[in-house]
């Protein structure tokens, strides 16, 4: 498990302005990110919307340069899709003309898990989402993000936790980079312990846990 | 309702976005005899109402939240005072089935919520409850 720079460790930066801390770290997390191979499912658990915000623009803005080719699939769920939009744009992401072109993909996954196309369990829509898009995009890097965040509203454990263990299967990773989000407080109460722990597990060096 | 004439009835505001949730307390802070809090984490709101709730008369909830959602945070809230007018507000649309099901939403206010609205509607409240002016709280 990756638990990185914290606020102590900012606080013995030669720094005196704490913004700039901030923004390091976050760049730090980006640049982790960045350099996953596709194949690798993480799990980020983030302490608050801002910092999720900062986190996902550097990392989107940083992947899209190295391969502007790909395909990102975002599902927000603390944030509305317009949001996004405009987080993304204010990193001179060119969000309106990749949406047009279909290289960009801004969901709100909870529309997306209560979406009638697919006749399978709330938690199952993801994975059909997800083999949907890869079908639609034959050949492409897929980057995907997703707040999990919402299966705690849904008081959805036990099947979240069967996804995460079996999220890549009938996909084909070699192509995919998923990332899924979660807001840390939700993730403290939608697992035991016991339930937590399977989950770093299934994810072994995988977790990246932002202070 | 009635109320001591020298302290401020309490309103909440509870949202995780810590700017909004601060930037609608200072507005609803303009309101004479009223004394807001802001909460990023409803959990603490919970905990702040339970122990307060004789002085709460108006709780303003956003909908998605970290640990629960406004829906559930005003049906506690409900549960424990319901004498007390909730609010909702969300950037999201929420389906209708669930405002029946929870039964605990007076008033739903649809973001991005203007400053001025979110005063007049509170002072309307307050002032429907027949809350007597008081000293200004600052």
């Amino acid at each position: 498990m990756n638990a990185l720079a914290d606020d102590d460790n900012n606080s013995t930066s030669p720094n005196p302005n704490p913004n700039d801390n901030k923004r390091l770290y976050e760049d730090e997390i980006s640049d982790q990110l960045l350099h996953v191979p596709t194949g690798h499912h993480y799990l980020i658990l983030y302490p608050d919307i801002e910092t999720m915000r900062k986190v996902y623009a550097s990392y989107i803005k940083s992947q899209l340069k190295e391969q502007p080719n790909a395909v990102v699939l975002f599902l927000p769920y603390y944030d509305t899709t317009d949001n996004v939009r405009g987080v993304l744009s204010s990193k001179g992401i060119h969000v309106k003309e990749r949406e047009r072109e279909g290289s960009m993909i801004i969901l709100d996954i909870m529309k997306v898990i209560q979406s009638s196309l697919f006749e399978v369990p709330d938690i199952e829509k993801l994975r059909e989402f997800a083999k949907k898009t890869e079908q639609q995009f034959e050949n492409k890097t897929i980057f995907i993000i997703a707040d999990m965040s919402v299966f705690n509203h849904l008081h959805k454990p036990a099947e979240l936790l069967e996804y995460e263990k079996t999220l890549h299967k009938d996909l084909k990773v070699e192509r995919w980079k998923e990332l899924c989000l979660y807001n840390k407080r939700d993730f403290e109460i939608m697992f035991t312990k016991d339930e937590s722990n399977r989950l770093m597990e299934y994810h072994k060096d995988k977790v990246i846990i932002m202070n | 309702m009635e109320r001591n004439n020298q302290s401020p009835v309490f309103v909440a505001v509870i949202d995780d976005e810590a700017d909004l949730a601060y930037l609608f307390r200072e507005a609803l802070n303009q309101i004479d005899g009223v004394e807001v809090f802001a909460f990023t984490d409803p959990s603490l709101a919970l905990e702040h109402f339970q122990a307060n709730h004789q002085n709460y008369r108006v709780v303003i909830s956003d909908y998605r939240m970290p640990t629960m959602t406004g829906m559930e945070l005003l049906s506690k809230i409900k549960d424990v005072n319901p004498a007390i007018t909730r609010i909702m507000m969300s950037a999201f649309e929420i389906q209708d089935e669930l405002f029946q099901e929870c039964m605990c939403v007076d008033k739903f206010l649809q973001k991005p919520v203007l400053i001025t609205d979110l005063i007049n509607e509170v002072r309307m409240l307050l002032s429907t409850m027949q809350i007597p002016n008081t000293n200004r709280i600052s």
